[in-house]
């Protein structure tokens, strides 16, 4: 009965079958190179992964709430742009970070708007901004890779980006693990994620409970942008340079790593660790294929069969411990 | 059984060229089982929506226990302590009974603003109290609502009314879709709560089912209320014949 009972929790959440895979997929690179969990490549696995993890974990947390971001690729370039260019501009660096940031709130908050206001699907509202939105990274660049300068942004680099010594980890993985925190008990332990829930699940359901749906979309599509904009900075301090071109493919990417860890499309379903999951699977299995020396154009393929196979399954296992009783 | 709990007069409500309600007025008394009944499209759903705040009337106006209110949208019509179970399901299928129970209405351990952290053993504790209540064989609130049965999920609507002291329970054809045993229960928990006080608005177009656990008879007709008697005052043969012939 007790085998019974745990497979059914195992097989209703499927994050953990994401997790599964995932230390698979680890240990399989790590036959075939060992560097690929040496000190090194896992410092630059703990750099990378997180930035596309706080993404799909927004992406996740909307996606629950029944709606979807197209824009969080351009977001995550435009705040790194937007912060290099004000400081550069003479503008003090903390108060650049803080406008690059709060203009993340902003698109988030006309995202919601255009989707809620005109009633369209958010996944082409999110596509009118993702085109907009990289757009004006571009513009504003124009053609030359502007850098930061350097003392201008000694303490934001201090506390958000700088290796911490003697570690694989850089102070961004800090923040990463303290957003993750706030996330879970976001979405899993407070009202405001119970409401998210039940909006994805059934809207009309929800608002007859009492429940302001559009508020919730407003809040998840904020935060949504706000975390891809995070990630962008974070990269922006790490690199000390700002590209205007990068973060293409993320909101696919995020939607990917959202499905693998067990979202649903539909809404309602999706949990944050699942998102984290999915994330780090993507970046090591990017990572992973490089270390092997095979050809990364792979990694789109691999993504491919891993989406689809992880759809197939979770609704599967879903069905079969929704058939169990306990 | 003489007191008004919900009255209203004069309700108009247009969709566009259409008129949905034509002047109705009705007065339900505290504790009173009022079956609606009337074919598709008499306007029953239209009704009960301005009563729950999801449509609001043209003109016209509700009395709640005596006094003019004015119902803007769910959240007022819960305040009052009117809750609505539509036809179309009221339950989210991929969340939990316990989830379910307490949507917008969380228990919480921290509360900042109208954001707060859910109290789970409450909830888990509370949800399986709630859901025995309706005698459902189901061992714990953490069962999925989309492994129910139509019937179960009818229970948990009801549980939820039970739970949260409903003055007013409106039931928007609560039987549809049901097997004839999942129908017996839930008259039986309409029973159940009338029994408990709370005041019930049950609508069918199968006379049959709403008959038995009503007080009070109300038929509706292209939009109009064309008949409003005891049920000791009529028969099911004359309420057909009332429905079909109008
Ligand atoms: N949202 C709506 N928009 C336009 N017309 C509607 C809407 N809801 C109902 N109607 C129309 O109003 C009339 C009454 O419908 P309804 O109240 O749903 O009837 P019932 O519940 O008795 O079957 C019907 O003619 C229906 O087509
Ligand atoms: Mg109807």
């Amino acid at each position: 009965m007790n085998i019974r009972k745990s497979f059914k929790y195992v097989a209703s959440r499927p994050e953990f079958a994401a997790l599964t895979i995932f230390i698979i997929i680890a240990l399989t690179f790590y036959a075939i190179n060992e560097n690929f969990l040496n000190f090194r490549n896992l410092r630059v696995l703990f750099t990378i992964s997180p930035e596309i993890a706080l993404i799909a974990m927004g992406a996740t947390i909307l996606m629950v709430s029944g709606e979807f971001d197209l824009s969080v690729g351009s977001v995550f370039a435009l705040s790194g742009v937007v912060m290099v260019v004000l400081t550069n501009e003479g503008i003090n660096a903390h108060l650049a970070f803080t406008i690059a940031l709060l203009m993340c709130l902003v698109i988030g908050y006309i995202n919601a708007t255009i989707t809620i206001r005109f009633g369209i699907p958010s996944f082409i509202a999110t596509l009118g901004t993702m085109f907009m939105v990289r757009s004006i990274a571009i513009v504003i660049v124009k053609a030359d890779f502007p850098t930061f300068p350097m003392e201008e942004t000694y303490w934001l680099r201090a506390i958000f980006a700088n290796p911490i010594p003697g570690t694989i980890f850089r102070m961004s993985f800090i923040w990463f693990i303290l957003i993750t925190l706030l996330l879970i008990f976001y979405l899993h332990r407070s009202n405001y994620g119970n409401w998210s829930y039940s909006t994805g699940a059934n809207q009309a359901a929800a608002k007859a409970m009492g429940v302001n749906t559009n508020n919730v979309k407003i809040r998840n599509f904020v935060l949504c942008s706000f975390l891809a904009g995070l990630a962008g900075i974070f990269m922006v301090l790490r690199t000390r340079a700002a590209f205007p071109s990068v973060g293409v493919g993320y909101e696919l990417q995020a939607i990917a790593a959202s499905v693998i860890g067990g979202a649903s499309l539909f809404g309602g379903i999706g949990t944050v660790f699942g998102a984290l999951v999915g994330a780090f699977l993507l970046k090591f299995l990017d990572n992973g294929l490089v270390m092997a020396r095979l050809d990364v154009n792979w990694f789109r393929f691999a993504v491919g069969i891993l989406l689809i196979f992880a759809v197939i399954s979770n609704t599967n296992l879903r069905r079969i411990a929704n058939k169990m009783k306990d | 059984m003489s007191e008004s709990i919900i009255k209203c007069e004069g309700l108009n409500k247009w969709y566009g060229s259409i008129q949905a309600l034509k002047d109705v007025s009705i007065d339900i008394k505290k504790g009173e089982a009022v079956g609606l009944v009337g074919d598709n499209g008499a306007g029953k759903s239209t009704f009960i929506k301005i009563l729950s705040g999801v449509h609001k009337a043209d003109s016209g106006e509700i009395y709640f226990n005596g006094n003019l209110v004015k119902i803007n949208d769910a959240k007022d019509s819960m305040k009052l302590g009117i809750e609505t179970i539509y036809q179309d399901s009221a339950l989210a299928p991929t969340l939990s009974i316990a989830r379910n129970l307490f949507v917008g209405r969380e228990p919480l351990t921290y509360k900042l603003g109208s954001f707060g952290l859910l109290d789970r053993q409450k909830m888990a504790k509370e949800s399986l109290e709630a859901i025995k209540r309706v005698e459902l064989d189901l061992r714990s609130g953490d069962e999925l609502v989309e492994n129910l049965s139509g019937g179960e999920r009818q229970g948990v609507v009801i549980a939820r009314a039970l739970y949260f002291r409903t003055k007013v329970l409106i039931m928007d054809e609560p039987t549809n879709h049901l097997s004839v045993k999942e129908t017996d229960k839930v008259l039986r928990w309409i029973e159940k709560l009338k029994a408990e006080g709370t005041t019930c608005i049950f609508i069918t177009h199968n006379l049959h089912h709403v008959y038995p656990v009503s007080d009070r008879l109300v038929v509706f007709a292209r939009g109009e209320k064309i008949a409003d008697v005891q049920k000791k005052d009529t028969s099911i043969e004359d309420l057909t014949k009332m429905i079909v012939h109008d």
